[in-house]
């Protein structure tokens, strides 16, 4: 078995030791340890109330960890709040992609980190919008994104394929060494599905970023998944490499039809 | 390949783009009826009255003289009305406005009779901005709703103003300071033809909007009009004897609209109002602009408030009673959406200026006030529904 091994490599970008989280007494969390390297992605799965999205909303900053440790880059970062996450280099792409229906790609791209005049006018911060739309047009097309009429749609006009696009790419944008996605394709059709695994896909192919994805569809984990972690109740009970890693594998674990992995380092 | 990623063909704004793809707001968006309704609605209503006005025998309604007063009479509401906008943009809501605007008025007096007279005017706007941050961080920090807050408020600083001024009128008491203030805040100002003026505005705004936004349509259609005034300035002589009210509105007007329109702040007021959650997950610091627009509100109520002290010299604790209403109506018949996000303050501006016209109109025609309230309300909620019912018809809100 493969596992284990990966847990310590030196080139991991994120790395989970040990994170516990309780709400009052039910223990959400009780011992969960991965790695992940740049141009890796990571499938996290599990039933409802297992632990996942608790888990991620840890490395994103949302909730604080009772017990454990997250490392970026092999050291500790402190992720006690979204912000401090985000500038660690975590961004987060929730479920509902916290995108303004009301304001355009470009305005997304950069809502929050607005590019404006230098000079003695800086406070005013006026925006360059014609940069930010050049650059927002240019990372959306360089991400091989096809979205028709980018410069003048408001989000609420885009499909839901495209929109969590624009959210993907807004957080890749950002030079993000890793990127939490949260059911990125649960909304979406088959055809739109297809689309956000290919952007998925060819993001993590450029070797930079290191990618969670936390899903429901066991296919797709073992679609795209170079290694996936499995929860149950709270616990961390496997963790399955490709070539193991197979939707039948996955159900196994998830619903405890198979036993916990032994060899899981603790 | 749909798109030029090529940033120096956006430097270059004639870059030979399809109109679909012409970035920015579409102009045909801008004109629509859902974004562009209430200026539509105002000139169709100064052509009515000037109609009727004729039809009687009555002197041309849209004379200067006229117009001006016209003006003056929406400048303190119209003020306020803009801050109004702002907050309601943010997603927020202010029914103390009003009395606000009469406790700042009161203190004002107060506050130049002790202190002289820029202390004094100093505390009727710190009095403002002051009661705008209470009503801001009761909805923020404590968690009520802006419409509870707000009706609390609109009591509570309403009875502060009669307990700080005892029930009575607030006088200035040197003639001295009543003169200056007369001459500082309440005197009038001999515009340049009004043509001209509109004109140099018009391009002006075109084009800023062209260069920040990159947006030709729009620096287009606004430079061609503000051109077409300019030149019509030199056939019409239209000079407007403008109260300092009115310049100090039209003033504020153009800054926050270019506030709202060319800054990151404005982006991230509109982002928070549009929706809380994803601004805050963006990054924007959302308590910030949460806040600052009730202060800002606040601060335009106060300086309505000294306005009035200056143009009296008096202050009589129950003005601006139900002040309010007008308040929120011209930004709702100026098409600013109470739901956060949508709206514009130009739009609430000419809001203010459509129901004072109103007002004015039936006036003049000899309505009773009776029918001018159940006129003005049907306004609004006529305005209110057109806006419900272009938007369903898949109209879009316009950027501007």
């Amino acid at each position: 078995m493969s596992n284990g091994i990966h847990h310590d490599s030196s080139d991991a970008v994120l790395q989970v030791r040990g994170i516990q989280k309780s709400f009052g007494s039910v223990a959400a969390i009780k011992d969960v340890n991965f790695s992940i390297a740049p141009g890796e992605v990571m499938g996290l799965v599990g039933d409802n109330g297992a632990g996942k999205s608790t888990l991620v909303k840890v490395i994103a900053g949302v909730h604080r960890p009772d017990a454990g440790d997250v490392l970026i880059d092999g050291s500790e970062v402190d992720v006690s709040n979204p912000e401090l996450a985000r500038k660690a280099g975590i961004e987060t792409v929730f479920q509902d992609l916290a995108l303004i229906d009301i304001f355009d790609v470009a305005e997304n791209m950069f809502l929050g980190r607005e590019l404006s005049v230098s000079g003695p006018f800086r406070l005013l911060s006026v925006l360059r919008y014609r940069q930010m739309r050049a650059e927002a047009v240019k990372a959306i097309a360089e991400m091989g994104i096809n979205i028709p009429g980018i410069t003048s749609s408001m989000i609420s006009e885009l499909s839901g394929g495209q929109r969590q696009a624009v959210a993907i790419a807004r957080a890749v944008f950002w030079r993000s060494k890793i990127l939490l996605l949260d059911e990125p394709t649960a909304a979406l059709g088959v055809a739109e599905t297809a689309e956000v695994e290919q952007l998925i896909k060819r993001i993590s192919g450029t070797g930079r970023i290191a990618i969670l994805i936390v899903s429901h569809d066991m296919p797709q984990v073992a679609r795209l998944a170079d290694k996936a972690v499995v929860m149950r109740q709270g616990n961390h009970v496997a963790t399955l490499r490709q070539p193991e890693l197979n939707p039948g594998a996955l159900v196994g674990y998830v619903t405890g039809a198979l036993p916990p992995q032994s060899d899981l380092l603790q | 390949m749909p798109m030029t990623a090529d940033p120096s063909s956006a430097e270059e704004l004639g870059g030979g783009k399809t109109p679909a793809e012409a970035p920015g707001i579409r102009w045909r968006t801008a004109f629509s009826f859902r974004s562009a309704g209430v200026i539509y609605a105002l000139v169709v209503l100064l052509a009515a009255l000037t109609l009727f006005s004729w039809l009687d025998g009555r002197p041309f309604y849209l004379n200067p003289i006229n117009v001006a007063n016209l003006m003056e009479q929406t400048a303190l509401l119209g003020i306020i009305a803009v801050g109004m906008a702002l907050l309601l943009i943010s997603g927020s809501f202010d029914l103390s406005v009003g009395s606000l605007a009469a406790l700042a008025g009161i203190v004002t007096a107060l506050g130049v009779n002790a202190f002289g007279l820029v202390p004094g005017l100093l505390c009727g706007l710190a009095i403002g901005a002051a009661g705008g941050f209470v009503n801001g961080a009761l909805h923020w920090f404590v968690g009520l709703n802006p419409f509870v807050v707000t009706l609390g408020t609109l009591s509570a600083f309403r009875g502060l103003t009669l307990v700080v001024s005892n029930g009575r009128t607030a006088i200035i008491e040197d003639p001295v300071h009543e003169e200056a203030l007369q001459n500082w805040l309440a005197g009038h100002w001999q515009a340049p033809n009004a043509f001209l003026v509109a004109g140099v505005i018009a391009v002006l705004a075109a084009n800023m909007v062209g260069y920040f936004r990159g947006d030709r349509g729009i620096r287009n259609l606004g430079s061609a009009l503000g051109v077409f005034l300019i030149i019509l300035s030199f056939f019409v002589d239209y000079r407007l004897r403008l109260s300092y009210s009115t310049v100090f509105w039209l003033a504020i007007t153009v800054i926050v609209w270019m506030g709202m329109s060319f800054t990151a702040y404005g982006h991230r007021l509109r982002a928070t109002g549009a929706d809380l959650q994803a601004a805050r997950r963006a990054g924007v610091r959302v308590s910030y602009y949460k806040i600052v627009p009730f202060v800002i509100v606040g601060l335009f109520a106060g300086f309505a408030g000294s306005l009035i002290t200056a143009r009296l010299g008096a202050v009589d604790p129950n003005v601006f009673t139900a002040a309010e209403l007008t308040v929120i109506a011209s930004a709702v018949v100026g098409g600013v959406s109470l739901f956060g996000g949508t709206g514009s303050v130009v739009k609430a501006a000419c809001g203010a200026l459509l129901l004072f016209t109103i007002n004015n109109g039936l006036n003049m025609l000899n309505v009773s006030s009776n029918y001018q309230l159940l006129v003005a309300g049907s306004v609004i909620i006529a305005s209110a529904a057109l806006y419900v019912l272009a938007e369903r018809r898949g109209g879009r809100r316009g950027g501007w």
